[in-house]
């Protein structure tokens, strides 16, 4: 289970997930919201088993650990709570003390760190700087084990130093890292600075910083475990991993998606936000599977291709597959996109896939 | 008065924007043969192309009723096409009529094009009637456009009418004018019939219409006819005139202007030119000057998404009704599928049919560069025509190759006369002659290779003249040139499509100036893509496409999905535009690309 929290204290400039500027009132109609939307969720779902939750946003400790508490107890109170994972992204500088989400049964933090130099930082208009995130990995590690954080690659003035520098320095702390190439949404602020003659990372520069941060990362054994995501051995996101096999899941919030069964629900781009629902075709669910699951290192898993979709995979694409076949892997029950090729996923699905 | 002596046949000649649409609209409403609910402007020119570019390609005559004193005139008005491409119909359709109105622009004076035509319909002994349109505007000079017609044609324009088609001044003087001066048609009705296919076009239910102008006899439904270029025979279902929609009438004599319907099934059996004469009572001769069409241009023609290959060939099934001079069979390329070798009259013809088919089709489509007809003669002592660079004979082969070239005429006024010469020896031309027809023009006349003219000529000459010069060619036979065939390799393996001729001292530039487009063109792949020119096994320019770094969607979770799928549905359509060349994927874009003239 997902649920987006739409606040933050300021929207940095490379942002386009859907958030509005923390303010008390509005945070009471969102739980409200919420609420209404628990109980249409409850008669979908019945007593299935929720295995993971994950608060992402948004910035989900810009509200008060009162309303955070309130809407946990709305979820425990509704659903069938089997948590094996439970996270909460924090943005540094912001409120949500490590007791208070320990208490409540937070077992997961990821960091919104994104990078430790101060100008990079204040260029893309993150609140925080270098030592707040430093502080902040600090005093949540005393509580958490499990943390992960966010790096950035292709930022303005950045240089391959930093991204050393900023392994080094979160290592000792992190389980995990979540490492996203820069990408630029049209219309936000930072497309509109680029286009007045800020530099950030070309396509090319990205791809030389990725495979470079890949390697600084096994230099501390963080193994790459999907495209954007490396961690220690048994670390990886729980939460995240469901997506990829293409397991069932709920979003709350706006703009939150859910998965159940054949049909995908998609809240609208709206703080008042409405539920959309599409009945997915065995075919476009095909696709989905295949596009999500070569995202992964291990990449997709031939038994239960067959088992949901009833064909052997390297059957039914052999055709397509033969001209690309030098990109990957098969073994006995896998096949998998080799990790060096894996930044050009999109054009090999490009090759494999029929829409 | 019998009725040939109230008929008079005319058409209007003029430069392609000095108004010659404008004045037959004027004439139309004048004699009122269309009400205004129904008129449109350029109301003959019936395709939405012509209305768009302002050029006539398919003619459209009219019969109106034009009243003067107590005596009802029968007009038949024969519009013509105004570009180099289309001199033959042109000509045909002179040769129907009796008259011209020659239109010069009050502010542009004569027009290479429109010389072309004046001395085709000089050829045809048509009285023509110099008159000055555009009279007003600010920068009319009437006078000087006299002078100059009288001192470029020789024509007396002294009392030529001033007119406005535009603003209708002048039109009725303009239509006593025809009545007086040009002569009314003859002909014997008595004898066997003798009708001259001036144009033909495809009804869905009546068949191939031939456009007619009887000559000699009469021909009426049921009369068994016969083609002279053929021989073959139909029988009439229908004579008319054109008001300019299709009116059937019981006869059509000598003298006038109308149409045939015989349940014609192809289009090819009334060749433009062609005599129609009767089974039962034949004429012994056909009239003059019939001269199939040749195409001059050759150029692949394939769907940009290859599986439309049989929406292109019922396309092109359905214009070829509609344009006997389009000449196309089956061809394949290795780099495009399936598609058509197509033949045209000329690079405007190419377009036209083109634009046609991708417009009234909905078609996307890739044309590859386009070739004239090469002579081969190979080292057995065979000669082979070669109009697609791919099928040109291994060079072990060939003895020798002879290329068509043309006598171009460039009109032009004398401050652009050096740098359309450099233009013209840049082309391999050879300097033929110059005269200076008045002050303000010259004409130049250069010997040159046809390929050279359809490769950017025309463009480069209207930048180097700042548009004001014209050019009219005519082929003149063929010529021995030192020729080559220039391949394209993508990653090793030629691309078929890609493949030019050219003069060996051009290669060198050629090869690296299309290499540099496609390097421009070809979007990066997973692995580097090397683009060599070469001649045979020797390669003479090189460019390398470098390898696509990344491609990929970093972040992907729950409510990213829908929006990847698009990104990739999109990527998928940019796919479908893309032909394979062994490994590599070159968009149908970059074929049409290096084509381009790129102002160099």
């Amino acid at each position: 289970m997902y649920v987006h929290v739409p606040f933050c204290l300021k929207k940095c400039f490379y942002c386009d997930f859907y958030s509005v500027p923390y303010s008390k009132t509005k945070t009471q109609t969102y739980i409200k919201y919420l609420e209404r939307e628990i109980q249409e969720f409850k008669k979908l779902i019945a007593n299935r088993k929720v295995n993971t939750l994950y608060l992402g946003g948004g910035t989900p400790n810009s509200i008060t650990e009162e309303d955070f508490q309130k809407i946990y107890q709305n979820i425990y109170d509704n659903f069938n709570l089997d948590l094996q994972e439970f996270t909460v992204e924090i943005n540094p500088g912001a409120g949500l003390s490590p007791e208070f989400l320990k208490n409540i049964g937070v077992n997961r933090i990821s960091i919104g760190i994104q990078s430790l130099n101060n100008k990079s930082l204040n260029s893309i208009g993150r609140v925080h700087n270098a030592d707040d995130a430093i502080n902040c990995l600090k005093k949540y590690s005393k509580y958490f084990d499990n943390l992960s954080c966010d790096l950035m690659l292709g930022i303005p003035y950045q240089t391959k130093g930093d991204i050393t520098y900023f392994i080094d320095r979160v290592a000792e702390y992190i389980k995990h890292i979540s490492v996203y190439m820069l990408e630029v949404p049209q219309n936000s602020k930072l497309k509109s600075m680029i286009n007045s003659g800020l530099k950030v990372a070309s396509e090319d520069e990205l791809a030389d910083l990725y495979i470079f941060t890949s390697n600084e990362l096994k230099k501390y054994k963080f193994k790459q475990y999907e495209i954007s995501n490396f961690s220690l051995p048994s670390y990886q996101s729980k939460h995240n991993l469901m997506y990829w096999s293409y397991m069932d899941y709920i979003g709350l919030g706006p703009t939150a998606c859910s998965k159940i069964g054949n049909i995908r629900y998609a809240n609208t781009n709206d703080f008042y936000y409405k539920k959309e629902f599409q009945e997915l075709s065995k075919n476009e669910m095909e696709n989905e599977f295949i596009m999500l699951s070569l995202r992964l290192s291990t990449g997709l898993n031939l038994e239960i291709f067959k088992e949901i979709f009833g064909a052997n995979f390297l059957d039914k694409y052999s055709n397509k597959l033969k001209p690309i076949e030098q990109y990957f892997d098969v073994d006995n029950s896998f096949i998998k996109i080799k990790s060096e090729y894996l930044i050009f996923e999109n054009s090999l699905l490009v090759e494999l896939l029929d829409f | 008065m019998n009725k040939q002596e109230l008929t008079r046949n005319f058409c209007i000649i003029a430069h392609i924007d000095h108004g010659k649409s404008t004045l037959a609209d004027r004439i139309i409403e004048a004699t009122g043969a269309v009400s205004k609910r129904e008129f449109k402007n350029q109301i003959l020119d019936s395709m939405d192309l012509e209305r768009e570019r302002g050029i006539t390609i398919k003619l459209t005559p009219v019969t109106m009723k034009y009243k003067r004193d107590d005596k009802v005139y029968t007009f038949n008005l024969i519009d013509t096409p105004g570009h180099v491409d289309f001199t033959y119909e042109v000509s045909r359709s002179l040769a129907a009529c009796e008259g011209a109105i020659l239109i010069v622009d009050a502010s542009q004076g004569i027009e290479a094009q429109t010389l072309t035509n004046v001395y085709l319909a000089l050829e045809n002994d048509l009285t023509i009637i110099p008159t000055i349109n555009k009279i007003d505007l600010a920068s009319a000079q009437p006078d000087l456009v006299k002078q100059e017609i009288e001192d470029i044609i020789g024509l007396d324009a002294s009392d030529a009418p001033l007119i406005s088609a535009k603003e209708g001044i002048g039109i009725i003087p303009l239509l006593d004018k025809i009545i007086d001066v040009i002569p009314h048609p003859t002909g014997d009705c008595t004898k066997p019939l003798k009708a001259l296919i001036f144009d033909s076009m495809y009804d869905n239910f009546k068949g191939a219409i031939c456009n007619v102008r009887i000559v000699e006899g009469s021909v009426k439904k049921g009369d068994l006819i016969k083609m002279f270029s053929n021989g073959k025979e139909f029988e009439c279902t229908e004579v008319g005139i054109f008001t300019p929609s299709m009116l059937a009438v019981e006869s059509l004599n000598a003298g006038d202007v109308g149409y045939l319907a015989a349940s014609i099934k192809n289009v090819k059996d009334t060749s433009v030119g062609d005599t129609i004469t009767t089974v039962t009572n034949p004429a012994k001769e056909p009239l003059v000057g019939y001269k199939k069409a040749s195409p001059m241009v050759f150029a692949g023609i394939y769907p940009a998404d290859g599986s439309r290959y049989n929406d292109l060939r019922e396309a092109m099934e359905k214009l070829n009704l509609n344009d006997a001079a389009l000449i196309f069979e089956p061809e394949s390329s290795g780099a495009l599928g399936f598609g058509f070798r197509v033949g045209f009259l000329g690079l405007l013809h190419m377009e036209i049919i083109v634009e046609r088919l991708e417009r009234e089709f909905d078609l996307d489509l890739v044309t590859t560069a386009p070739s004239v007809v090469y002579k081969v003669i190979k080292t057995d002592g065979i000669e082979v025509s070669v109009d697609n660079p791919t099928h040109f004979p291994n060079p072990t082969e060939i003895e020798k190759i002879l290329e068509p070239v043309v006598e171009a005429n460039i009109y032009t006024p004398p401050e652009y006369v050096g740098p359309i010469m450099e233009l013209c020896q840049d082309k391999r031309g050879e300097y033929l002659n110059m005269t200076y027809i008045d002050t303000s023009r010259v004409k130049i006349d250069y010997k040159i290779p046809l390929s050279e003219i359809i490769y950017d000529f025309f463009d480069i000459l209207k930048s180097r003249s700042k548009g004001y010069a014209s050019l009219d060619y005519e082929i003149i036979g063929y010529e021995p040139n030192a020729l080559v065939k220039l391949d394209f390799l993508l990653n090793g393996e030629v691309c078929d499509a890609l493949s030019l001729i050219v003069h060996k001292d051009f290669a060198y530039t050629r090869g690296r100036s299309v290499a540099e487009k496609l390097k421009d063109a070809i979007p990066r792949q997973m692995f580097e893509i090397p683009i060599q020119a070469s001649i045979g096994s020797k390669v003479i320019a090189r460019e390398t496409v470098k390898a696509l770094r990344k491609d990929v969607l970093a972040k992907c979770y729950g409510g990213d999905i829908s929006r990847k799928k698009k990104l990739l549905e999109k990527q998928k359509e940019g796919k479908k535009r893309m032909r394979q060349v062994g490994s590599v994927q070159i968009p149908s874009e970059a074929f049409m690309s290096i084509l381009k003239y790129d102002g160099r």
